[in-house]
Protein backbone atom coordinates (compact mmCIF):
# COMPACT_ATOMS: atom_id res chain seq x y z
CA UNK A 1 0.00 0.00 0.00
CA UNK A 2 2.78 2.40 0.91
CA UNK A 3 4.34 1.76 -2.48
CA UNK A 4 1.16 2.88 -4.19
CA UNK A 5 1.05 5.99 -2.05
CA UNK A 6 4.69 6.72 -2.65
CA UNK A 7 4.26 6.29 -6.42
CA UNK A 8 1.24 8.56 -6.53
CA UNK A 9 2.23 11.34 -4.14
CA UNK A 10 6.01 11.12 -4.12
CA UNK A 11 6.35 13.19 -7.29
CA UNK A 12 4.20 15.99 -5.89
CA UNK A 13 6.65 17.34 -3.32
CA UNK A 14 9.52 14.90 -2.73
CA UNK A 15 10.47 14.37 -6.32
CA UNK A 16 8.56 16.98 -8.27
CA UNK A 17 9.25 16.69 -12.01
CA UNK A 18 9.61 20.45 -12.42
CA UNK A 19 11.06 21.49 -9.09
CA UNK A 20 13.35 18.55 -8.32
CA UNK A 21 14.11 17.12 -11.74
CA UNK A 22 13.72 20.41 -13.64
CA UNK A 23 11.87 18.74 -16.52
CA UNK A 24 9.01 20.12 -18.56
CA UNK A 25 10.05 23.72 -18.00
CA UNK A 26 9.33 24.83 -21.57
CA UNK A 27 5.59 24.29 -21.42
CA UNK A 28 5.47 25.60 -17.86
CA UNK A 29 6.73 28.92 -19.21
CA UNK A 30 4.46 29.01 -22.21
CA UNK A 31 0.97 28.22 -20.97
CA UNK A 32 0.90 29.66 -17.46
CA UNK A 33 -0.08 33.24 -18.25
CA UNK A 34 -3.63 32.24 -17.32
CA UNK A 35 -5.02 29.85 -14.76
CA UNK A 36 -7.51 28.33 -17.18
CA UNK A 37 -4.91 27.35 -19.75
CA UNK A 38 -2.61 26.02 -17.00
CA UNK A 39 -5.41 23.82 -15.79
CA UNK A 40 -6.30 22.41 -19.19
CA UNK A 41 -2.64 21.83 -19.93
CA UNK A 42 -2.36 19.90 -16.67
CA UNK A 43 -5.33 17.73 -17.63
CA UNK A 44 -3.91 17.07 -21.08
CA UNK A 45 -0.51 16.11 -19.68
CA UNK A 46 -2.15 13.96 -17.00
CA UNK A 47 -4.06 12.08 -19.70
CA UNK A 48 -1.03 11.59 -21.90
CA UNK A 49 1.51 10.60 -19.26
CA UNK A 50 -0.85 8.23 -17.40
CA UNK A 51 -1.96 6.38 -20.50
CA UNK A 52 1.43 6.35 -22.16
CA UNK A 53 2.90 4.88 -18.98
CA UNK A 54 0.08 2.36 -18.83
CA UNK A 55 0.30 1.19 -22.41
CA UNK A 56 4.07 1.14 -22.54
CA UNK A 57 4.14 -0.90 -19.35
CA UNK A 58 1.51 -3.24 -20.78
CA UNK A 59 3.73 -4.22 -23.70
CA UNK A 60 7.07 -3.70 -21.94
CA UNK A 61 8.10 -7.35 -22.32
CA UNK A 62 7.45 -7.27 -26.04
CA UNK A 63 9.19 -4.01 -26.94
CA UNK A 64 12.47 -4.81 -28.70
CA UNK A 65 15.27 -2.82 -27.06
CA UNK A 66 16.60 -1.54 -30.39
CA UNK A 67 13.45 0.32 -31.31
CA UNK A 68 12.31 1.03 -27.76
CA UNK A 69 12.43 4.82 -28.01
CA UNK A 70 10.60 4.93 -31.35
CA UNK A 71 7.83 2.69 -30.06
CA UNK A 72 7.44 4.88 -26.98
CA UNK A 73 7.39 8.04 -29.08
CA UNK A 74 4.72 6.61 -31.39
CA UNK A 75 2.45 5.82 -28.48
CA UNK A 76 3.01 9.22 -26.86
CA UNK A 77 2.46 11.06 -30.13
CA UNK A 78 -0.79 9.20 -30.79
CA UNK A 79 -2.09 10.07 -27.32
CA UNK A 80 -1.12 13.72 -27.71
CA UNK A 81 -2.95 14.02 -31.01
CA UNK A 82 -6.04 12.45 -29.49
CA UNK A 83 -5.89 14.89 -26.55
CA UNK A 84 -5.42 17.79 -28.96
CA UNK A 85 -8.40 16.73 -31.07
CA UNK A 86 -10.61 16.49 -28.00
CA UNK A 87 -9.60 19.91 -26.76
CA UNK A 88 -10.29 21.39 -30.20
CA UNK A 89 -13.70 19.76 -30.28
CA UNK A 90 -14.91 20.48 -26.76
CA UNK A 91 -12.88 23.39 -25.41
CA UNK A 92 -12.48 25.50 -28.51
CA UNK A 93 -11.70 28.82 -26.81
CA UNK A 94 -8.99 27.28 -24.69
CA UNK A 95 -7.51 25.39 -27.61
CA UNK A 96 -7.05 28.73 -29.33
CA UNK A 97 -5.04 30.01 -26.40
CA UNK A 98 -2.98 26.86 -25.97
CA UNK A 99 -2.32 26.83 -29.73
CA UNK A 100 0.76 24.76 -30.48
CA UNK A 101 1.55 23.84 -26.91
CA UNK A 102 -0.80 20.87 -26.76
CA UNK A 103 0.99 19.40 -29.77
CA UNK A 104 4.27 20.10 -28.06
CA UNK A 105 3.36 17.85 -25.13
CA UNK A 106 5.08 15.21 -27.27
CA UNK A 107 8.38 16.87 -26.51
CA UNK A 108 7.63 17.28 -22.80
CA UNK A 109 10.56 15.57 -21.17
CA UNK A 110 8.47 14.36 -18.24
CA UNK A 111 6.51 11.94 -20.40
CA UNK A 112 9.46 10.31 -22.11
CA UNK A 113 11.32 10.39 -18.80
CA UNK A 114 8.59 8.49 -16.96
CA UNK A 115 8.27 5.94 -19.76
CA UNK A 116 11.98 5.23 -19.68
CA UNK A 117 12.52 5.48 -15.95
CA UNK A 118 9.40 3.77 -14.67
CA UNK A 119 6.93 2.23 -17.11
CA UNK A 120 9.47 0.03 -18.85
CA UNK A 121 10.24 -1.75 -15.55
CA UNK A 122 6.97 -1.74 -13.60
CA UNK A 123 3.48 -3.19 -13.79
CA UNK A 124 0.77 -1.33 -15.76
CA UNK A 125 -1.25 -0.35 -12.69
CA UNK A 126 1.70 1.09 -10.87
CA UNK A 127 2.91 2.83 -14.02
CA UNK A 128 -0.46 4.44 -14.48
CA UNK A 129 -0.29 5.79 -10.92
CA UNK A 130 3.25 6.98 -11.48
CA UNK A 131 2.08 8.92 -14.52
CA UNK A 132 -0.80 10.37 -12.57
CA UNK A 133 1.50 11.31 -9.68
CA UNK A 134 4.00 13.02 -11.91
CA UNK A 135 1.32 14.98 -13.72
CA UNK A 136 -0.02 16.05 -10.33
CA UNK A 137 3.43 17.36 -9.46
CA UNK A 138 3.65 19.10 -12.82
CA UNK A 139 0.11 20.43 -12.54
CA UNK A 140 0.70 21.75 -9.05
CA UNK A 141 3.58 23.93 -10.21
CA UNK A 142 1.64 24.99 -13.31
CA UNK A 143 -1.35 26.05 -11.27
CA UNK A 144 0.70 27.94 -8.67
CA UNK A 145 2.55 29.79 -11.42
CA UNK A 146 -0.62 30.36 -13.43
CA UNK A 147 -2.40 31.68 -10.35
CA UNK A 148 0.33 34.21 -9.60
CA UNK A 149 0.81 35.27 -13.21
CA UNK A 150 -2.86 35.81 -13.95
CA UNK A 151 -3.49 37.56 -10.64
CA UNK A 152 -0.51 39.89 -10.81
CA UNK A 153 -0.39 40.25 -14.58
CA UNK A 154 -4.02 40.90 -15.40
CA UNK A 155 -5.77 41.12 -12.02
CA UNK A 156 -7.96 38.13 -12.82
CA UNK A 157 -8.48 34.53 -11.77
CA UNK A 158 -10.06 32.15 -14.28
CA UNK A 159 -10.88 35.23 -16.34
CA UNK A 160 -12.89 36.87 -13.55
CA UNK A 161 -11.65 40.23 -12.30
CA UNK A 162 -10.31 40.04 -8.77
CA UNK A 163 -8.11 43.10 -8.57
CA UNK A 164 -9.71 46.15 -10.19
CA UNK A 165 -7.34 47.38 -12.87
CA UNK A 166 -6.61 51.09 -12.97
CA UNK A 167 -7.27 51.09 -16.71
CA UNK A 168 -10.83 50.15 -15.82
CA UNK A 169 -11.18 52.59 -12.97
CA UNK A 170 -9.75 50.44 -10.18
CA UNK A 171 -6.61 50.72 -8.10
CA UNK A 172 -4.39 47.89 -9.34
CA UNK A 173 -1.61 48.65 -11.77
CA UNK A 174 -0.94 45.30 -13.48
CA UNK A 175 2.59 44.00 -13.76
CA UNK A 176 3.07 43.49 -17.49
CA UNK A 177 6.16 41.36 -16.94
CA UNK A 178 3.96 38.68 -15.42
CA UNK A 179 2.33 38.10 -18.82
CA UNK A 180 5.67 37.38 -20.44
CA UNK A 181 7.35 34.00 -20.25
CA UNK A 182 10.44 35.16 -18.32
CA UNK A 183 8.29 35.85 -15.27
CA UNK A 184 7.49 32.12 -15.10
CA UNK A 185 11.22 31.47 -14.96
CA UNK A 186 11.51 33.73 -11.95
CA UNK A 187 8.48 32.21 -10.24
CA UNK A 188 9.62 28.63 -10.86
CA UNK A 189 13.06 29.59 -9.57
CA UNK A 190 11.53 30.94 -6.39
CA UNK A 191 9.41 27.79 -6.02
CA UNK A 192 12.44 25.54 -6.42
CA UNK A 193 14.25 27.62 -3.83
CA UNK A 194 11.30 27.34 -1.46
CA UNK A 195 10.91 23.59 -1.88
CA UNK A 196 14.62 22.94 -1.47
CA UNK A 197 14.77 25.05 1.65
CA UNK A 198 11.97 22.92 3.08
CA UNK A 199 13.62 19.69 1.90
CA UNK A 200 17.39 20.13 1.92
CA UNK A 201 17.86 16.52 0.73
CA UNK A 202 16.86 17.69 -2.78
CA UNK A 203 19.86 19.95 -3.07
CA UNK A 204 22.46 18.42 -5.39
CA UNK A 205 25.83 17.69 -3.86
CA UNK A 206 28.71 19.79 -5.11
CA UNK B 1 10.60 -15.89 -29.95
CA UNK B 2 12.93 -13.43 -28.21
CA UNK B 3 11.90 -9.79 -28.08
CA UNK B 4 15.01 -8.77 -29.99
CA UNK B 5 14.74 -11.04 -33.01
CA UNK B 6 14.28 -9.14 -36.28
CA UNK B 7 10.97 -10.87 -36.94
CA UNK B 8 9.57 -9.76 -33.62
CA UNK B 9 10.89 -6.26 -34.13
CA UNK B 10 9.03 -5.83 -37.40
CA UNK B 11 5.92 -7.39 -35.93
CA UNK B 12 5.88 -5.08 -32.89
CA UNK B 13 6.63 -1.99 -34.97
CA UNK B 14 3.88 -2.79 -37.47
CA UNK B 15 1.32 -3.57 -34.78
CA UNK B 16 2.05 -0.38 -32.83
CA UNK B 17 1.90 1.72 -35.99
CA UNK B 18 -1.38 0.14 -37.02
CA UNK B 19 -3.07 0.48 -33.63
CA UNK B 20 -1.90 4.06 -33.14
CA UNK B 21 -2.93 5.17 -36.60
CA UNK B 22 -6.40 3.65 -36.17
CA UNK B 23 -6.82 5.48 -32.86
CA UNK B 24 -5.57 8.78 -34.20
CA UNK B 25 -7.53 8.71 -37.41
CA UNK B 26 -10.77 7.68 -35.74
CA UNK B 27 -10.41 10.48 -33.19
CA UNK B 28 -9.77 12.95 -36.01
CA UNK B 29 -12.64 11.74 -38.16
CA UNK B 30 -15.17 11.44 -35.34
CA UNK B 31 -14.41 14.84 -33.87
CA UNK B 32 -14.06 16.73 -37.13
CA UNK B 33 -17.72 17.75 -37.51
CA UNK B 34 -17.68 19.20 -34.03
CA UNK B 35 -14.44 21.08 -34.64
CA UNK B 36 -15.71 22.48 -37.92
CA UNK B 37 -18.86 23.60 -36.21
CA UNK B 38 -16.79 25.36 -33.54
CA UNK B 39 -14.74 27.12 -36.17
CA UNK B 40 -17.81 28.17 -38.12
CA UNK B 41 -19.51 29.44 -34.98
CA UNK B 42 -16.42 31.38 -33.99
CA UNK B 43 -16.43 33.06 -37.39
CA UNK B 44 -20.10 33.92 -37.18
CA UNK B 45 -19.63 35.23 -33.68
CA UNK B 46 -16.93 37.55 -34.92
CA UNK B 47 -19.05 38.80 -37.80
CA UNK B 48 -21.68 39.69 -35.20
CA UNK B 49 -19.16 41.33 -32.86
CA UNK B 50 -17.83 43.32 -35.77
CA UNK B 51 -21.32 44.46 -36.73
CA UNK B 52 -22.06 45.39 -33.14
CA UNK B 53 -24.86 42.83 -32.93
CA UNK B 54 -23.30 40.47 -30.41
CA UNK B 55 -23.97 40.33 -26.72
CA UNK B 56 -22.81 37.58 -24.42
CA UNK B 57 -24.98 34.50 -24.02
CA UNK B 58 -27.14 35.02 -27.05
CA UNK B 59 -27.76 32.34 -29.63
CA UNK B 60 -25.27 32.99 -32.40
CA UNK B 61 -27.11 31.05 -35.11
CA UNK B 62 -30.33 32.89 -34.31
CA UNK B 63 -28.70 36.30 -34.32
CA UNK B 64 -26.80 35.52 -37.49
CA UNK B 65 -30.07 35.49 -39.42
CA UNK B 66 -29.87 39.30 -39.40
CA UNK B 67 -26.75 39.03 -41.53
CA UNK B 68 -26.84 38.29 -45.25
CA UNK B 69 -23.82 36.61 -46.84
CA UNK B 70 -22.91 38.06 -50.22
CA UNK B 71 -20.59 36.87 -52.96
CA UNK B 72 -18.46 39.79 -54.08
CA UNK B 73 -16.64 40.18 -57.36
CA UNK B 74 -13.46 41.94 -56.24
CA UNK B 75 -12.72 43.45 -59.67
CA UNK B 76 -16.09 45.00 -60.42
CA UNK B 77 -17.46 45.43 -56.92
CA UNK B 78 -20.70 43.76 -57.90
CA UNK B 79 -22.25 41.26 -55.59
CA UNK B 80 -25.00 38.72 -55.34
CA UNK B 81 -26.98 37.25 -52.49
CA UNK B 82 -28.00 34.25 -54.54
CA UNK B 83 -25.37 31.69 -53.63
CA UNK B 84 -24.71 29.07 -51.03
CA UNK B 85 -21.94 30.24 -48.67
CA UNK B 86 -21.41 26.78 -47.20
CA UNK B 87 -21.02 25.21 -50.62
CA UNK B 88 -18.75 28.03 -51.84
CA UNK B 89 -16.44 27.62 -48.85
CA UNK B 90 -16.37 23.87 -49.38
CA UNK B 91 -15.33 24.17 -53.02
CA UNK B 92 -12.88 27.01 -52.53
CA UNK B 93 -9.86 24.86 -53.41
CA UNK B 94 -11.44 23.74 -56.65
CA UNK B 95 -12.48 27.32 -57.35
CA UNK B 96 -8.94 28.61 -56.84
CA UNK B 97 -7.47 25.91 -59.08
CA UNK B 98 -9.09 27.49 -62.13
CA UNK B 99 -6.92 30.24 -63.60
CA UNK B 100 -9.84 32.51 -64.44
CA UNK B 101 -10.80 32.73 -60.81
CA UNK B 102 -7.46 33.95 -59.51
CA UNK B 103 -6.19 37.52 -59.61
CA UNK B 104 -2.39 37.71 -59.57
CA UNK B 105 -1.16 40.95 -58.11
CA UNK B 106 1.70 42.84 -59.75
CA UNK B 107 4.84 42.88 -57.61
CA UNK B 108 4.45 46.51 -56.52
CA UNK B 109 0.93 46.04 -55.22
CA UNK B 110 1.29 42.74 -53.40
CA UNK B 111 1.89 42.93 -49.67
CA UNK B 112 3.55 40.41 -47.43
CA UNK B 113 1.49 37.23 -47.41
CA UNK B 114 -0.91 38.25 -50.17
CA UNK B 115 0.21 37.81 -53.76
CA UNK B 116 -2.92 36.38 -55.32
CA UNK B 117 -6.61 36.68 -54.62
CA UNK B 118 -9.74 34.80 -55.56
CA UNK B 119 -11.83 36.78 -58.02
CA UNK B 120 -14.91 36.29 -55.88
CA UNK B 121 -15.08 36.20 -52.12
CA UNK B 122 -17.66 36.02 -49.36
CA UNK B 123 -18.56 39.12 -47.34
CA UNK B 124 -21.63 40.01 -45.27
CA UNK B 125 -24.16 42.79 -45.23
CA UNK B 126 -26.62 43.85 -42.57
CA UNK B 127 -29.84 45.39 -43.82
CA UNK B 128 -32.28 47.65 -42.10
CA UNK B 129 -35.71 48.10 -43.64
CA UNK B 130 -34.46 46.53 -46.84
CA UNK B 131 -31.56 48.96 -47.18
CA UNK B 132 -27.95 48.06 -46.64
CA UNK B 133 -26.84 49.47 -43.31
CA UNK B 134 -23.31 48.11 -43.08
CA UNK B 135 -21.05 45.70 -44.87
CA UNK B 136 -18.68 43.32 -43.08
CA UNK B 137 -15.52 42.47 -44.94
CA UNK B 138 -13.07 39.70 -44.19
CA UNK B 139 -9.51 40.96 -43.81
CA UNK B 140 -6.38 38.92 -43.35
CA UNK B 141 -2.64 39.24 -43.66
CA UNK B 142 0.67 38.96 -41.91
CA UNK B 143 1.06 40.25 -38.39
CA UNK B 144 4.47 39.61 -36.90
CA UNK B 145 4.52 35.84 -36.41
CA UNK B 146 1.37 34.67 -38.05
CA UNK B 147 -1.42 35.29 -40.47
CA UNK B 148 -4.10 37.32 -38.76
CA UNK B 149 -7.76 36.88 -39.70
CA UNK B 150 -10.47 39.36 -38.91
CA UNK B 151 -13.45 41.34 -40.07
CA UNK B 152 -13.98 45.04 -40.59
CA UNK B 153 -17.39 46.63 -40.78
CA UNK B 154 -17.97 49.68 -42.97
CA UNK B 155 -21.15 51.76 -42.88
CA UNK B 156 -23.27 52.16 -45.99
CA UNK B 157 -21.57 55.49 -46.77
CA UNK B 158 -18.57 53.36 -47.74
CA UNK B 159 -16.28 55.47 -45.55
CA UNK B 160 -16.99 55.11 -41.84
CA UNK B 161 -15.67 52.20 -39.85
CA UNK B 162 -18.25 50.56 -37.63
CA UNK B 163 -16.06 48.00 -35.98
CA UNK B 164 -13.20 45.58 -36.39
CA UNK B 165 -12.41 42.17 -34.90
CA UNK B 166 -9.61 39.67 -35.16
CA UNK B 167 -10.42 36.06 -34.48
CA UNK B 168 -7.50 33.94 -35.50
CA UNK B 169 -3.84 34.74 -35.08
CA UNK B 170 -0.64 33.52 -33.46
CA UNK B 171 0.71 36.79 -32.12
CA UNK B 172 2.35 37.01 -28.69
CA UNK B 173 -0.31 36.99 -25.98
CA UNK B 174 -0.26 40.26 -24.07
CA UNK B 175 1.60 42.12 -26.83
CA UNK B 176 0.58 41.57 -30.45
CA UNK B 177 -2.24 39.39 -29.15
CA UNK B 178 -3.85 42.56 -27.84
CA UNK B 179 -5.28 43.14 -31.32
CA UNK B 180 -8.08 40.94 -30.00
CA UNK B 181 -8.67 43.18 -27.02
CA UNK B 182 -12.08 44.91 -27.29
CA UNK B 183 -10.58 47.97 -25.65
CA UNK B 184 -8.28 48.41 -28.62
CA UNK B 185 -10.68 47.36 -31.37
CA UNK B 186 -13.25 49.81 -30.01
CA UNK B 187 -10.88 52.68 -30.93
CA UNK B 188 -11.59 51.90 -34.58
CA UNK B 189 -15.29 52.59 -34.25
CA UNK B 190 -16.17 55.93 -35.81
CA UNK B 191 -12.88 56.33 -37.65
CA UNK B 192 -13.02 57.11 -41.35
CA UNK B 193 -11.20 54.96 -43.89
CA UNK B 194 -11.14 57.54 -46.70
CA UNK B 195 -11.12 61.32 -46.85
CA UNK B 196 -13.54 63.40 -48.88
CA UNK B 197 -11.49 63.14 -52.04
CA UNK B 198 -11.70 59.37 -51.77
CA UNK B 199 -8.11 58.85 -50.74
CA UNK B 200 -7.40 55.90 -48.46
CA UNK B 201 -6.23 57.43 -45.18
CA UNK B 202 -6.79 54.97 -42.34
CA UNK B 203 -3.64 53.78 -40.60
CA UNK B 204 -2.27 52.62 -37.30
CA UNK B 205 0.40 54.98 -36.04
CA UNK B 206 3.10 54.47 -33.45
CA UNK B 207 2.01 55.84 -30.11
CA UNK B 208 -1.18 57.66 -29.25
CA UNK B 209 -3.21 59.75 -31.68
CA UNK B 210 -3.29 63.43 -30.80
CA UNK B 211 -6.85 64.46 -30.20
CA UNK B 212 -8.49 67.36 -31.98
CA UNK B 213 -6.23 67.35 -35.00
CA UNK B 214 -7.73 67.31 -38.48
CA UNK B 215 -6.38 63.92 -39.37
CA UNK B 216 -6.99 62.17 -36.05
CA UNK B 217 -10.18 60.70 -37.51
CA UNK B 218 -8.03 58.63 -39.88
CA UNK B 219 -5.54 57.39 -37.28
CA UNK B 220 -5.58 54.59 -34.77
CA UNK B 221 -3.32 54.24 -31.72
CA UNK B 222 -0.56 51.68 -32.13
CA UNK B 223 -0.25 48.91 -29.59
CA UNK B 224 2.69 49.50 -27.30
CA UNK B 225 5.12 46.61 -27.34
CA UNK B 226 3.65 45.40 -30.62
CA UNK B 227 4.98 47.79 -33.23
CA UNK B 228 5.46 45.14 -35.87
CA UNK B 229 2.07 43.51 -35.36
CA UNK B 230 0.47 46.97 -35.54
CA UNK B 231 2.32 47.71 -38.75
CA UNK B 232 1.26 44.39 -40.28
CA UNK B 233 -2.37 44.92 -39.34
CA UNK B 234 -2.28 48.49 -40.64
CA UNK B 235 -0.81 47.31 -43.94
CA UNK B 236 -3.29 44.57 -44.60
CA UNK B 237 -6.34 46.52 -43.50
CA UNK B 238 -5.26 49.23 -45.94
CA UNK B 239 -4.70 46.61 -48.61
CA UNK B 240 -8.19 45.20 -48.25
CA UNK B 241 -9.77 48.63 -48.29
CA UNK B 242 -7.84 49.65 -51.40
CA UNK B 243 -8.55 49.06 -55.06
CA UNK B 244 -7.30 45.47 -55.14
CA UNK B 245 -9.48 44.66 -52.16
CA UNK B 246 -13.00 45.83 -51.44
CA UNK B 247 -12.82 49.40 -52.74
CA UNK B 248 -14.97 48.67 -55.80
CA UNK B 249 -17.59 47.03 -53.60
CA UNK B 250 -17.64 49.94 -51.15
CA UNK B 251 -18.03 52.40 -54.02
CA UNK B 252 -20.86 50.32 -55.39
CA UNK B 253 -22.60 50.20 -52.01
CA UNK B 254 -22.19 53.88 -51.20
CA UNK B 255 -23.64 54.69 -54.62
CA UNK B 256 -26.77 52.88 -53.46
CA UNK B 257 -26.00 49.79 -55.47
CA UNK B 258 -27.92 46.75 -54.45
CA UNK B 259 -27.52 43.12 -55.18
CA UNK B 260 -27.01 42.65 -58.88
CA UNK B 261 -25.70 39.89 -61.06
Amino acid sequence: MSKVKETLFGPVLNNNPIAAQVLGICSALAVTSKLETSFVMFLAVAFVVSFSNFSISLIRRHIPTNIRIIVEMTIIAALVIIADQFIKAFLFDISKQLSVFVGLIITNCIIMGRAEAFAIKNSPGLSFLDGLGNSLGYGMILIIVGFLRELLGSGKLFGISVLQLNSEGGWYNPNGLMLLSPSAFILIGLLIWGIRTMRPDQVEKE
Amino acid sequence: MSADSPKKMVLVAATIALVCSILVSSAAVLLKPRQDRNRELEKKKNVLICAGLYSKGQNIEEEFKKVTPILVDLKTGKYTEKFDPVQFQKNIKKYMSSKDNVIKLPAGEAISGISKLPRQTVAYIVKKNGKTEQVILPVSGKGLWSTVYGFISIASDGISINGITFYEHGETPGLGGEIENPRWTSIWKGKKAYDNSGQLRIEIIKGTVQKGKDDSIYKVDGLSGATLTSRGVSDFVRFWLDKNGFRPLLKNISAGGTSNE
